[in-house]
């Protein structure tokens, strides 16, 4: 006869373990197949939205964010291409603007404060100092300047604060993004143009401090080529300086565990306060380019919520920089592709939002495919083990 | 100007703060750091939209029945909001602070478009009117100073003060509470205990979720009496910075919210001049100061949940 000596006992019907290393290949797959997932769910999202709607949205996001229709005719159309590139461009540099500061964990979400100042700091040359300068290049020097350290001043504040008194930084970050959109508007109100409530295009005549256009190829000349190049070397430099520089060494070592940062002797309030400098001076480029390339106003809504996006961007690129341009292409490219899909479709432009957030859930969702692996334990009722032995 | 007229407005609006830091502290207190209460809150405020909206189609004529819909529908969006942090965070053991940031930017896009898509109607300011603003009669509370500050707000008012109140008790004084802290404080031990950690971070961030949308609730009905708004996310990131002002305890951030709330009416009460607009900075300065003042005196029965923000997997030991 058989003894028991214990209760047999119930498994799980799901098991969940950490996978080992998983090969690279294996990862790009699930992303892929995340990325492919997402964009289905949009259309079906669009479906609901207007009926029918499914294959009229992903045209719209595949075909329509490079091609314009004129007569019924679909050709490939540079400025549209160009408009998505410059969108890119902007979400890639404040992404990279977050990325040191999220590399050695500190949780900086004041990008759009930080940017909001840099912007801030560029018009104030922008609008003061140009008649006086009268020089196009040294206006756009200056500027760039002002930008970086308005931007550099609202960023490192945080840190002293963080690294005298371990004051939380995310809370703290968040704050300054609301304070310099209060000083935004109240400024912005302060030196309204004559007859109107906001500051408006600033040197809408001389065109001072404005990024020049550029001829392409088909004879034409666009705005935003010098951003977008611009935006490219930034990023080359910053992903040297992170990977190859003993600098962006500390930064790493520091993300990985302040004890060993302090063991191996690495100062980590003046690293802390070094980063968030060059974080500051990043956003500062950012702000700048929005001014002087994009809008050439400023207002406070002038980032747009991106400051957070580029925090969700450069948490799921891993700070890695070309992952984060993939992803920052992709966000722009569902921005836009919803955008052209709401007005051809007419309903709220708003859905673009509504998208991006799923977009995020389900590469969030494929960070845990990726780490761990599901096991289904059908014969749980039984007591059976998932590795075959009873 | 009459300063009592601003203690009550400013009273008033506290409820806002007030339901999003309850919800927060008891999501907080299990152990999650919800970065999404702003989205959830948009999504209580969509709800109510929604619910109100369904009452008005519906042709009943009932106020309670109003109440009921806005309430139902409030509640029911903002614990999927919950059920979507919970899933991700507890189950997926994705990152806290990069999920709750995608919620926060789903609910505000699904507030923006569906307020949008539904559109304004009068009978929504026809609702408010009643129990929403003033639960007791009039003739009663503008008797005197005393009694307007008090008695002159809306059911809502009074439930965020309840709930505030309740929350404290039940974390600190019952045994459900003590296991969901000890969740917060450490989950594997909590789990060694014979606690189910999974089921409790679940129904404390959905119930954390559930009152932290009533907020939206409370905008809609009783601060915009009815008018539509589409990005209320900033006295979501306020609420959420309460959290640590009251020291995770629900009851504190009674009094945090009307020092929050007394800064934010501020400016439109009392006429700065141009400087108005300079003055709309002066709640996110004070919650600054107060974050820096309590980081200088930090204590350690001042200290947020030991493993706050930290996914607890049961095989990582």
């Amino acid at each position: 006869m058989e003894i028991k000596l214990f209760k047999k006992e119930r498994k799980p019907l799901i098991r969940i373990s950490r996978k080992a290393n998983l090969e690279t290949w294996k990862k790009i797959l699930i992303k892929i197949s995340s990325i492919i997932f997402a964009l289905i769910l949009c259309a079906l999202i669009s479906n609901i939205i207007a009926e029918g709607s499914f294959f009229t949205f992903l045209q719209n996001v595949f075909v329509n964010n490079f091609a314009s229709t004129k007569r019924g005719v679909t050709s490939f159309s540079l400025q549209k291409t160009i408009n998505l590139l410059w969108s890119t461009s902007i979400l890639l540099i404040i992404t990279l603007s977050v990325t040191p500061a999220f590399k050695m964990k500190f949780w900086n979400i004041g990008g759009e404060g930080q940017i909001l100042m840099g912007a801030f700091g560029s018009l104030i040359v922008m609008k003061f100092m140009a008649p006086t300068i009268n020089n196009n290049f040294a206006v756009l020097t200056l500027m760039l300047l002002f930008g970086m350290i308005f931007a550099a001043i609202w960023s490192v504040i945080p840190a002293i604060f963080k690294c005298l008194f371990n004051t939380n930084e995310t809370l703290f970050t968040l704050m300054m993004n609301y304070i310099a959109m209060a000083i935004v508007g109240f400024f912005s109100y302060e030196w309204r143009a004559t007859g109107k409530t906001a500051i408006g295009i600033v040197n809408e005549d001389t065109h001072l401090g404005w990024i020049p256009k550029v001829t392409m190829f088909d004879g034409k000349s666009y705005d935003y080529v010098i951003g977008i190049i611009i935006v490219i070397i930034v990023a080359l430099i910053l992903t040297l300086y992170l990977k190859y520089f003993k600098q962006g060494y500390e930064i790493n070592v520091l993300g990985g565990s302040r004890n060993t940062a302090r063991y191996i002797g690495i100062s980590i309030n003046k690293v802390t306060i070094r980063t968030m400098i060059i974080v500051g001076a990043l956003s500062g480029i950012c702000g700048w380019l929005l001014v002087a390339a994009g809008s050439h106003t400023i207002n406070q809504t002038l980032v747009n919520g991106q400051g957070f996006t580029g925090v969700l961007i450069s948490w799921l690129g891993h700070f890695n920089t070309g992952e984060i341009a993939i992803y920052s292409f992709l966000v722009a490219f569902i921005t836009k592709g919803s955008e052209n899909a709401a007005s051809a479709l007419n309903y709220s432009s708003s859905v673009s939002s509504i998208l991006i957030g799923v977009f995020f859930f389900a590469l969030i969702a494929s960070e845990f495919f990726i780490n761990f692996k599901v096991s289904l334990n059908l014969n749980f009722r039984n007591g059976g083990d998932l590795d075959g032995h009873n | 100007m009459d300063i009592t007229n601003f203690f009550v407005m400013s009273i008033n609006l506290a409820a806002v703060f007030i339901f999003g830091s309850t919800g927060e502290s008891i999501t907080e207190k299990s152990g999650h750091l919800n970065m999404g209460i702003p989205g959830i809150a948009c999504l209580g405020f969509c709800g109510s939209v929604l619910g109100a909206n369904i009452y008005l189609n519906s042709g009943a004529d009932n106020i309670f029945l109003a109440y009921l819909s806005i309430i139902f529908f409030a509640l029911l969006c903002s614990a999927i909001g919950g059920l979507i942090f919970a899933f991700f965070t507890v189950s997926l053991k994705c990152n806290q602070n990069v999920t709750g940031l995608t919620l926060t930017t789903f609910g505000v896009g699904i507030n923006t478009f569906i307020v949008s898509t539904i559109g304004d109607n009068p009978g929504y300011s026809v609702i408010s009117f009643n129990y929403f603003q003033h639960i007791f009669p009039e003739s009663f509370f503008n008797a005197n100073d005393f009694t307007k500050l008090f008695f002159s707000y809306g059911f809502l008012f009074y439930l965020a003060i309840f709930l505030a109140i309740f929350s404290t008790i039940f974390l600190k004084k019952t045994r459900i509470g003590l296991n969901l802290r000890a969740c917060g404080e450490n989950p594997s031990v909590a789990d060694a205990a014979g606690i189910n950690v999974t089921r409790y971070r679940y129904i404390a961030i959905i119930v954390g979720a559930m009152i932290a949308g009533l907020s939206g609730t409370f905008l809609f009905m009783n601060h915009f009496k009815g008018a539509l708004e589409y990005d209320i996310s900033s006295y979501g990131w306020l609420a959420v910075a309460l959290v640590i002002f009251a020291m995770w305890n629900p009851s504190l951030s009674i009094v945090g919210s009307i020092l929050f709330s007394l800064f934010y009416c501020a400016p439109s009460y009392f006429n700065f001049g141009t400087y108005g607009k300079l003055a709309t900075a002066l709640p996110y300065l004070i919650t600054i100061i107060v974050l820096t003042i309590t980081s200088i005196f930090n204590k350690k029965e001042m200290q947020g949940p030991a493993s706050l923000g930290i996914t607890y997997f049961r095989e990582d030991r």
